[in-house]
């Protein structure tokens, strides 16, 4: 038998008809495929993360819990978030919000905007707001949110995301304290 | 025809290339592969989106003792879970400590059923649930005592996005009145 070229030993047939020497990769490409599923199937797709938030403000309870921390001694502001019905109000019990005129703590309801025909809280709003008080109370960072009892838990997300950051990325009111008592 | 004599050769796929692709296509897997200390199996909890995008690194610094995060969004660690299911798919919602279910929601009201309540905390503490949170935290602090860290009271929240927000008021104050006071709440990451 005529010896053959490296170059023509390669290919898959010899002209001749003999088998070539062939390396059988099909077990190795099933144990390839049996780690791609595994590694498919433990991997996470959905990537968590957490937000931080203090204990919640209820003056009875009495109980033997005792690990709360205690109440931030700087926040003076007290500025609550109310997640009503209607819309979002801004309140505090420290001082008046508005830099204008109206002696009041609280400022005037945000209402409600309609986004692809269901009415949604407007967060961007409430976020023009929280930044208009970070002005003036800028070492200022906590922020309680209360809430009526049917507001779902992804509206407080939400909340708790405008008042987290500006848009251009300033800290605003991250330090979020829920109050228990439900409003509204 | 019946003289017909079989091809000599079969014609042979050749897989080098499928091979190849499939080698590719593991290393890339590889790279990406992505494990998470909290696993959500129960399709009846959807958890809300958050624009929550952690600093990488921030839960080992703080796991190690450093402060949390100064805008309140960390990482996800491992820790004592209460999980607050929606009324998805037909299921009833319920309460569950460590993938234990405590208590049953009422289905139509979505809230928790009166009797479960301590009427002695003006209906805030979930009675269950506390007692579930104390025995947990029996088992933390013996692990914590062993490890020679204090408890750290740490607890994740992991609520269907739809939980109203009474439910969650109450589990908060169950989770302070059993002595875990330092929540996080579960978000899902932006992509």
């Amino acid at each position: 038998m005529a010896k053959r070229k490296p170059s023509e030993r390669s290919h898959g047939h010899a002209p001749g008809g003999e088998e070539p020497l062939d390396l059988d990769v099909t077990p190795f490409l099933n144990i390839l495929f049996m780690l791609i599923l595994s590694i498919l199937a433990m991997t996470s797709w959905t990537q968590l993360a957490m937000l931080n938030v203090a204990a919640p403000q209820i003056g009875g309870g009495g109980g033997d819990g005792g690990a709360a921390p205690p109440p931030d001694e700087a926040s003076a502001l007290n500025l609550t978030v109310f997640v009503l019905k209607e819309g979002l109000n801004i309140g505090a019990s420290g001082a008046t919000l508005d830099g204008n005129s109206e002696a009041r703590p609280g400022q005037t309801l945000i209402p409600m905007v309609s986004k692809d025909g269901q009415p949604t809280y407007d967060y961007k709003k409430l976020q023009e707001r929280l930044i208009e008080i970070k002005k003036s109370f800028t070492s200022e960072e906590s922020m309680i949110i209360s809430a009526d009892g049917t507001v779902p838990y992804d509206v407080v997300i939400k909340v708790m995301d405008a008042a987290r950051r500006s848009p251009d990325g300033r800290i605003l009111f991250p330090a979020v304290a829920f109050a228990a008592g439900v409003v509204g | 025809m019946r003289g017909r004599r079989p091809p000599e050769h079969f014609a042979t796929i050749s897989i080098t290339s499928l091979t190849d692709m499939v080698t590719v296509l593991l290393v890339y897997l590889l790279k990406t592969f992505a494990t998470s200390p909290i696993e959500i199996k129960d399709p009846s909890l959807e958890l809300p989106r958050s624009v929550c995008n952690p600093a990488p690194g921030s839960g080992a610094k703080e796991r190690e003792g450093g402060p949390p995060p100064r805008d309140g969004c960390g990482e996800i660690q491992e820790t004592t879970i209460v999980m607050v299911t929606g009324p998805k798919k037909g299921r009833t919602p319920r309460i569950a400590v460590n993938s234990d279910a405590i208590i049953e929601m009422d289905v139509a009201t979505y809230r928790v059923p009166e009797q479960f309540k301590d009427p002695q905390s003006g209906g805030w503490v979930i009675i269950p649930l506390r007692d579930a949170l104390k025995r947990a935290k029996e088992i933390k602090e013996i692990s914590a005592l062993r490890d020679g860290k204090p408890f750290d009271g740490k607890v994740v929240i992991l609520a269907d996005k739809d939980t109203p927000y009474r439910v969650l008021s109450e589990v908060l104050v169950t989770c302070g009145e059993s002595g875990f006071a330092d929540f996080r709440f579960a978000v899902i990451k932006p992509d």
